[in-house]
């Protein structure tokens, strides 16, 4: 056996994929070649330092995140193709609501006063279509946990007649659950408005409430930073 | 209270297109940080690629071999901003790159070795760095891999060849005597 024979199968010898014969006759070339033997011991110390590399983890949320703002981009996108005339004149487009919660989430504590801005919501005979992301941290799995969420009077839940809260039970995993629901909204408001949407969790008896700014962001410039970790602010988004 | 329901049946829904991606944007973004030696730069690349994507997303629910399909588009959204980078000044120094919160996200030791595995990938041409982490790191098969950069077999196999050769210079794994190497 050559030589190059040798660093041409040293993956397979390494993964032990050879059948036996070859096996042996490798391992006879090694036992009298130093080259071929010091070669392969750096190549399974290259393999051993590859496999040991890792790229860091992003922060929780993050690829749901990044998927659904590729597919808002997307359809905006789309619909720009097909249908500007159903653009509705002074809503800069491209609009969608986020909200973050806390990334610390403990349980038992007392929830935080309540105090969301009631700005009188003026009757619009146009309302536009956006969606609201909850995205909620929570450092163990709560299986049949109930949310329940408060809307400003400027946000109306999709499909809901009448009143502006909605509870439901979910289950919600370790991490980051990221919540998207459909809303109605005027298609004249200010987009520098500061409204708030009011978020309560319970679960083992225990009851949390957030008060969850509502930020906006256009898709095609969004870049909302990654989430530190330690941080205990609620807005992911800008 | 029907009302509710049907709300979160169709907010609890997962969209098709998160569906499908979902289950291996983690290993794009693996695969493009290590091209782009950075989170920051990863995730601009992995933007661009996953509105692509929302595009083709026929194609892609034809597609045999999701993950190797997927990465071909990353493989090829990376190799044009390559292109379109030389023109613009280099920032490719690996000591200007802020990676403060993945040191402490890491054990020391851990943190250094990735340091030295990403300088050294960020040492070689876009195509050596893409078929050596895409093979030996990302675990991909040659035939995948020929698949993925559109390249014959033999010259793949010889990308790879060189890309290890420098790779293996750039860590530094060297421990034996250099004349022995050249006799071979
Ligand atoms: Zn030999």
């Amino acid at each position: 056996m050559k030589c190059h024979e040798i660093a041409e199968s040293s993956d397979e010898f390494l993964d032990d994929k050879l059948q036996a014969m070859q096996r042996q006759k490798i391992q006879q070339h090694l036992a009298s070649c130093t080259v071929c033997s010091a070669t392969l011991a750096e190549h399974n110390e290259y393999r051993k330092q590859l496999s040991q590399f890792s790229v860091p983890e992003p922060a929780a949320g993050y690829y749901a995140l990044l998927l659904r703002q590729a597919r808002v981009n997307g359809e905006q996108q789309k619909q720009r193709h097909v249908a500007r005339r159903y653009r509705l004149q002074g809503f800069a487009a491209a609009a969608v609501l986020a909200c973050g919660i806390l990334a610390a989430f403990n349980l038992g504590q007392s929830g935080l006063p309540s105090d969301a801005s009631a700005e009188q919501f003026a009757q619009q005979t146009e309302l536009v279509s956006e969606e609201i992301t909850v995205l909620i941290n929570v450092p163990a799995d709560m299986l049949g946990a109930r949310l329940a969420l408060e809307f400003p009077e400027e946000l109306i839940p999709h499909g809901i007649e009448h009143g502006q809260q909605l509870a439901w039970q979910l289950d919600l995993k370790k991490g980051a659950n990221a919540i998207t629901l459909p809303v109605l909204t005027s298609g004249s408001f200010a987009h520098g408005k500061k409204m708030l949407v009011s978020a309560q969790i319970e679960y083992n008896n225990k009851s949390k409430l957030f008060q969850l700014p509502v930020e906006f962001f256009s898709p095609h410039k969004a870049r909302y930073d990654l989430v530190p970790r330690h941080r205990a602010h609620a807005t992911y988004f800008i | 209270m029907n009302n509710i329901i049907s709300l979160f049946s169709r907010a609890n829904k997962t969209q098709p297109f998160e569906h499908l991606v979902a289950p291996h944007v983690s290993g794009l973004y693996k695969q493009a940080y290590q091209y782009m030696g950075n989170a920051s730069d990863a995730d601009d690349l992995l933007q661009d690629v996953l509105l692509e994507l929302f595009n083709k997303q026929e194609q892609m629910s034809q597609a045999d071999n999701l993950p190797a399909w997927l990465n071909r588009c990353l493989f090829h959204r990376f190799v044009d901003r390559c292109r379109s980078r030389k023109r613009a000044p280099e920032c490719d120094n690996i000591d200007d790159i802020n990676v403060s919160d993945d040191r402490r996200n890491m054990e020391p030791e851990q943190y250094c070795l990735n340091r030295q595995i990403i300088a050294g990938l960020q040492n070689l041409n876009p195509i050596q760095r893409a078929v050596v982490s895409l093979h030996d790191i990302g675990g991909f098969s040659l035939p995948e891999l020929a698949d993925i950069v559109d390249m014959p077999l033999g010259t793949l196999k010889s990308h790879l060849h060189r890309a290890r050769k420098q790779l293996k210079k750039n860590l530094q794994l060297q421990p034996f005597d250099g004349q022995a190497r050249q006799s071979v």
